[in-house]
């Protein structure tokens, strides 16, 4: 059985779904460029891992093993065509930048994996919680993705953000060169390969 | 039988999707015209500018080959409101046809501006006489102001569209 604690633990560290078991990486890798793209990101697949695991955690008892997946499937791609269509309709800017992401939020690998291998066997406050530490997990590998992304491969942090969320400009101009690798997609690779090694030593140190 | 719960839930899915759907489409429309239109402004230095939807552009083909451009104009000067028309040319800038979209000039009386009056600018190019009195055009009694102005409108947008082509040429 699992306690709270050690789902949270799961969720934000020891099974931390980018550093660990690396899914989602399409999505992690390629709007991690910046903050705002990242927060976006994060967020929406956040709410709809959440939403998901509550979902598929509800209908648990009738659904048989042969139509399992694909009941969940269906709850995913619902979710993500809600949060896509609220995104156009609240967030319209954001969603001109992440829209093509928000799609494949459906093939995020994290959301159907959490729902297979937690949600479809666990009680309802257990699942509500996998999902949101799970995304919890998630939005923080973004964030400091975006954050040493945009730094080093733009020289500023937090740019459009004011603009995606309607708060006020908040722009830092950090430096003023530019680290053209960083922005490209091995950039990425190279960025979650570094945090990977980083939570890996931590944890050699730890024992 | 159990397999039959997929139906509800697919049912419930799709409810949900097509619901959320109804009610924000409009917005997101509304969203997507405000979006274009300040990417549009983005292109112009000077925040003073405004931009006013006055002619769109398209292209006519016959297979691959090219036959001409069909332009959508607008005259400010009809008797009531502007009125709105389409002008298709050839290659040689040769009016093919005009087609009035939008009007609001009296009906009845200028109805004409629907039917075969406009057949006569056929051919015509920015070679003919276009003066309203004298020149190449039938007016129509008791409709000066409106047949005058789709004369002039009419050589008007054909004399824009050639500089415009002109310019693209050089």
């Amino acid at each position: 059985m699992h306690s709270s604690s050690e789902i949270i633990r799961n969720g934000l560290w020891t099974n931390n779904p980018a550093m660990v078991q690396l899914l989602g990486l399409c999505p992690l890798l390629a709007v991690s460029s910046n903050f705002a793209s990242a927060f976006g990101l994060g967020i929406t697949t956040l709410v709809v891992l959440t939403a998901s695991n509550l979902v598929i955690s509800l209908i648990r008892g009738v659904l048989q093993e042969n139509i399992r997946l694909p009941a969940q499937i269906m709850v995913i791609a619902t979710f993500v065509t809600l949060a896509d269509l609220s995104l156009q309709y609240w967030f319209f800017d954001l969603h001109q930048r992440i829209g093509l992401f928000v799609a494949l939020i459906v093939t995020n690998c994290t959301i159907l994996g959490r729902a297979e291998m937690f949600a479809a066997r666990n009680p309802i406050r257990y699942a509500v919680l996998d999902g949101l530490m799970m995304g919890t997990g998630f939005l923080l590998v973004l964030l400091v993705m975006g954050t040493i992304r945009e730094i080093l491969g733009h020289g500023t942090l937090f740019a459009n953000f004011s603009a995606l969320t309607g708060l006020p400009d908040m722009t830092l101009n950090v430096f003023d060169g530019r680290f053209l690798l960083i922005t490209l997609p091995p950039g990425a690779f190279l960025t979650l390969g570094c945090m990977i090694a980083l939570k890996n030593w931590i944890e050699g140190k730890q024992q | 039988m159990k397999e039959l719960v997929l139906i509800p839930i697919a049912l419930i899915c799709a409810v949900m999707v097509v619901g959320l759907q109804q009610v924000t489409h409009e917005r997101i429309d509304a969203n997507q015209e405000r979006f274009e239109h300040q990417q549009m402004i983005a292109m112009l230095p000077d925040p003073n500018e405004t931009i006013s939807q006055e002619s769109t552009l398209f292209r006519t083909f016959k297979g691959s080959q090219p036959t001409g451009l069909i332009v959508q104009a607008t005259t400010d000067f009809g008797y009531n409101d502007k009125i709105s028309f389409w002008l298709a040319v050839d290659l040689k800038q040769e009016i093919r046809g005009v087609s009035v979209i939008r009007h609001r000039e009296t009906p009845g009386i200028a109805d004409f501006i629907e039917g075969q009056w406009l057949d006569q600018f056929q051919g015509a190019s920015s070679d003919n006489d276009w003066n309203t009195s004298s020149g190449d055009f039938d007016n129509v009694t008791g409709a000066t102001i409106t047949s005058n102005t789709m004369i002039t409108g009419i050589e008007t947008a054909l004399r824009e569209l050639k500089e415009s082509s002109e310019r693209d040429a050089q």
